[in-house]
């Protein structure tokens, strides 16, 4: 995701204190049954600021996971060792911290930042170090024209996909005509200009949207704007909690579909009995019943998830596309380390050309909802949308939408030149 | 002018001639200091005119009346810290190529030459208050206001303003002077003006209206009988 | 009037900086020259709080706008680093002028608030005009042969980028030192200290605040371009009040009233961080403690640590 507000900085400084004491840099070498020098796997992550409630998820996950890897192979037999560094939810901290990652820590690979601004000021870095970038920012501008660099390869999903998968299931399910609540920022213009396109391709129509300022003190004047007699109302707000208890107060008893990926952002029991009638668009579900794969249900285990989706250790509902975005990246980078004979640094160029020759990344134990492809062109993946409603305090699959439904043009091919 | 609701000054009108000395007196709060800061331009009156050599001056900047001749002290000293005597009169002087001979000459009839290269702040008070009228007069100015020049100074030093005055302004030019010693203003003015509660209670030679017992009264127990 | 020991140890951190880059390795030297650009940034707060007496929350909307016109500078007239820097300053400027001019018919608290509305409102419109800024997600410096005087010169965080910003930075303190001995100078002071006795004397208080806080815009604005060049990306996060307390921070470690206080301050304050993070993820914290013992015992900041020599310490 996306997006910066005043109101989330303050916060975060807040959380930055409240946090506890994770040392910055998690060094994990559990060799069974591997052997030779570790794969460093550089983490940029956001561990405190703002954006702390998702980099909660994908700390949880680049830990977790790579400590199974290491239980189970590792990556070519070879251990592998993370290296998490802490953005502080800001551009300049987190340029930084991937330059130490690149130059100090000299990391083979690197899982990068999800906030937009702070990935792409770091993807061109990451570029010119020749070290691979996972990206896991979902704004769509991240592998669009001018940002788009070889060395870099999104195995999460986008704005651009989850709206142009979503609304089409959307509009068959609830209805023709839909509103837009929006942040007046980047994130939120583009989910609004995506969910307008999928809304439209579907065969529905969006009335007026309805844009939010980042800094309004009161929701309520803009909420009043909202057309009443809309079937659903698309809320790509940084805020969404307060959003729905407004919308629900003011007597909005739409259905409300939030943004892709929200559900990371916040624990949806939070909404309590105004949840009911929320949908969210993920990348994977939150109960194990609902993706109905062992490869899930293992992935929980590792984690100290619960089959309910549950952490336990923190007593948080599961962060699912967070989750699956790690997973994934970390699929990729063994599949093609195996499959391309990497060994070192230097052979990462290699591994990139061998990448763009893969099409289909098979279900297995990173890839546990299903195949993922890849879209050689902008090194972006294109995966199932899992389109998630809570009713009666609960979050449970709605519906799928296919991978194929979420593909939408390449602005750039990288295979050329 | 008003403050608000609160009147400060009402109907005041004082027309002060080439050379003359005016001595303004009055309790504190009549509006003595509200006056200057009208004439000089910090305050913009409420109504009323301001005029200097016959030109309407009221809409002018504090900074154009001053270049137009028009300088001022202030009732609280007020000097730069940290900046010397002789860069206090350059600053006053204004243009750059201004004559440096005609400052130490002034600097040496003020008695402030020893203290030319001192800061301010280590100045006595005395002295400090005899360097804000050297400020004034360095740039030959047509007309000078004067608020409570003598204030907090010893007798000595009061004295030494007293001759200041009588040599170097009288006669020369227009000058209104604050003043609460009645020994100054006898010794200094042409002409004595009276504010009392904004509002003109008197007005004419030094001794008609010093022993005016309306004036008096309006005195009693105040600075004036010292 | 003019603060020797202010340049000397100022010029003296720069140098020290540059010296050691080559030893420091890579990774350092990117760091150090993103602190250069952003003692820019402190210094114009000391000009713009100290000199145009206005405490501007505002610097990072000015040093943001410089960086944003290097990024529309270099894509519209390519890789020379002269045009971009000016255009940078340029903007500066031009922001300070048109902020100033507004905040100088405030009072002095009110100008504060101003200050900080500025910046909100600033930071709003640089969020809905995303075409221009590229919004949240920022605007990459767009690709260029970078040149100066002829030169091609690599941007980035590098060493190349340190000498640069240093020397920059350097010239505009030299040339500062010598203002500051000169009668105008001696003015601004005087209008800084009581602008009514300056205005009864016939200066124009207010045309020498606005004069003084648009140089103060002009070195923000520098201050932006380099960091745009150094960072090669920029977000709105650059402008954003937050950034704007940093550089209060960063001022107020050196020494508000000095200019010569804000390389120091950015250095002890981001060195700190940069060190603390490899630690502690409680960084803010700790950074807050060690600004609260700077206010109780070094009030005025490193700058404030020397002996008081009056005009010195006034300088
Ligand atoms: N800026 C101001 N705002 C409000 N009231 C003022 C202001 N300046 C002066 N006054 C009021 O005007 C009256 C006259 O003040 P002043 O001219 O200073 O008296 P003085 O004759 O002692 O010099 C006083 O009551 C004072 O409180
Ligand atoms: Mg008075």
């Amino acid at each position: 995701m996306k997006r910066i507000s005043r109101r989330i900085v303050l916060l975060g400084s807040a959380a930055a204190a409240t946090a506890s004491l994770v040392p910055t840099a998690v060094t994990r070498v559990l060799a069974q049954g591997t052997s030779g020098d570790p794969i460093v796997i550089g983490h940029q992550c956001e561990l405190t600021g703002w954006d702390s409630a998702t980099g909660f998820w994908r700390d949880k996950a680049a830990t977790g996971l790579v400590d199974w890897l290491n239980a189970n192979g590792g990556i070519a037999g070879r251990p592998v060792k993370l290296v998490t560094v802490d953005t502080k939810s800001d551009v300049d901290t987190g340029v930084n911290q991937l330059r130490h990652l690149l130059i100090q820590e000299k990391v083979d690979f690197v899982i990068g930042a999800e906030i937009s601004s702070i990935a792409l000021a770091s993807n061109t870095i990451a570029n010119e170090n020749r070290t691979l970038y996972m990206t896991m920012s979902s704004s769509e501008a991240t592998t669009g024209k001018g940002a788009a660099v070889p060395y870099q390869f999104r195995m999460t999903t986008n704005s651009a996909a989850t709206a142009a998968g979503a609304a089409q299931k959307y509009v068959e399910s609830i209805g023709k005509r839909w509103a837009t609540f929006f942040a007046d920022i980047k994130w939120g213009q583009s989910e609004r200009d995506w969910w307008q396109k999928g809304v439209a391709a579907a065969g529905g129509e969006v009335g007026r949207a309805i844009a939010l300022p980042v800094d309004a003190p009161d929701l309520l004047p803009f909420i009043a704007q909202i057309d009443r007699s809309a079937d659903g109302i698309f809320i790509p707000v940084l805020n969404a909690l307060q959003a729905i208890q407004l919308l629900r107060s003011s007597g909005y008893d739409q259905q409300v579909v939030l943004a892709g990926l929200s559900f990371s952002l916040f624990d949806y029991r939070e909404l309590g009995a105004m949840g009911d009638g929320v949908f969210g668009i993920e990348t994977a579900p939150v109960a194990l019943k609902d993706s109905a794969s062992g490869e899930m249900a293992e992935i929980y285990k590792a984690l100290g998830i619960d089959d309910e989706g549950i952490h336990t250790a923190s007593g948080k509902a599961a962060g699912t596309s967070m989750i699956m975005g790690i997973a994934q990246s970390l699929g990729f980078v063994k599949a093609n380390v195996e499959a391309s004979g990497w060994k070192v640094k230097d052979d990462t160029a290699a591994l990139i050309r061998h990448a763009e020759t893969v099409e289909t990344y098979a279900r297995g134990p990173l890839f546990p909802l299903g195949n993922v492809i890849v879209r050689p062109q902008d090194h972006q993946a294109f995966m199932d949308i899992y389109l998630l409603k809570i009713a009666s305090g609960t979050v449970g699959k709605y519906a799928v939408a296919p991978k194929e439904s979420t593909i939408y043009p390449a602005e750039v091919d990288l295979t050329k030149g | 002018m008003s403050f608000g609701a609160f009147r400060a000054l009402n109907d005041v009108s004082l027309d002060v001639g080439h050379g003359e000395i005016r001595a303004i007196i009055g309790p504190n709060g009549a509006g003595k200091t509200t006056f200057v800061n009208i004439v000089s331009g910090i305050f913009k009156p409420t109504s009323g005119r301001v005029t200097l050599e016959g030109r309407d001056i009221t809409t002018l900047s504090p900074q154009r009346r001053a270049r137009l001749g028009l300088a001022r002290t202030f009732q609280i000293t007020s000097l730069f810290k940290g900046m010397t005597v002789s860069e206090h009169l350059q600053l006053a002087v204004r243009d750059a190529d201004a004559d440096g001979e005609t400052r130490r000459e002034l600097l040496e009839q003020m008695g402030l030459a020893t203290f030319a290269d001192r800061e301010v702040d280590t100045l006595s008070h005395g002295d400090q208050r005899i360097l804000e009228m050297a400020m004034a007069m360095v740039l030959k100015p047509k007309f000078l206001l004067l608020d409570e020049p003598t204030a907090g100074m010893s007798i000595a030093e009061t004295d030494r303003m007293i001759r200041l005055i009588i040599e170097r302004l009288r006669g020369r030019i227009g000058v209104i002077i604050i003043e609460h010693d009645m020994n100054v203003v006898t010794q200094t003015s042409d002409k004595v003006t009276v504010l009392a509660a904004g509002a003109v209670a008197a007005s004419g030679l030094p001794q008609d209206v010093l022993r005016d017992p309306h004036v008096k009264e309006i005195y009693l127990g105040s600075a004036a009988n010292h | 009037m003019r603060d020797r020991v202010g340049i000397v140890t100022a010029l003296g951190v720069l140098t020290v900086l540059c010296a050691i880059a080559p030893l420091v390795g890579e990774f350092w030297s990117g760091v150090l020259a993103r602190c250069v650009s952003w003692m820019f940034l402190a210094i114009s707060f000391s000009l713009a709080y100290s000199y145009a007496n206005i405490p501007s929350v505002a610097q990072a909307t000015v040093f943001g706008a410089g960086a944003y016109a290097a990024v529309w500078a270099t894509s519209l007239v390519g890789g020379n680093m002269i045009l971009i820097m000016t255009a940078g300053a340029a903007a500066g400027a031009l922001i300070a002028l048109v902020f100033g001019a507004l905040l100088l018919k405030m009072s002095h608290s009110g100008a504060a608030i101003g200050t900080i509305i500025s910046a909100v409102t600033f930071s709003m419109l640089g969020n809905a005009a995303v075409a221009y800024t590229g919004g949240t997600d920022g605007l990459p410096m767009p690709a260029q042969a970078f040149h100066l005087l002829g030169m091609p010169f690599a941007v980035g965080p590098n060493i190349g980028m340190l000498l640069l910003g240093s020397a920059v930075l350097a010239a505009l303190l030299v040339a500062f030192w010598l203002f500051s001995g000169t009668r105008t100078w001696r003015v601004v002071r005087a209008v800084q200290q009581n602008a009514m006795r300056a205005q009864v004397l016939g200066y124009n208080a207010a045309g020498y605040r606005l004069a003084v806080f648009a140089v103060s815009g002009c070195v923000a604005g520098l201050g932006g371009a380099l960091y745009a060049l150094i960072s090669r990306h920029v977000a709105i996060e650059v402008v954003s009040l937050s950034m704007s307390l940093k550089s209060i921070l960063w001022a107020a470690v050196g020494g508000v009233t000095s200019i010569y206080g804000g390389p120091i301050g950015v250095l002890a304050v981001q060195l700190a961080s940069e060190l603390l993070l490899r630690w502690t993820v409680r960084v803010d914290l700790i950074i807050g403690l060690m600004l609260i013992a700077v206010a109780l015992w070094m009030p005025r900041g490193v700058m404030g640590l020397r002996r008081p020599r009056s005009s010195q310490q006034s300088q």
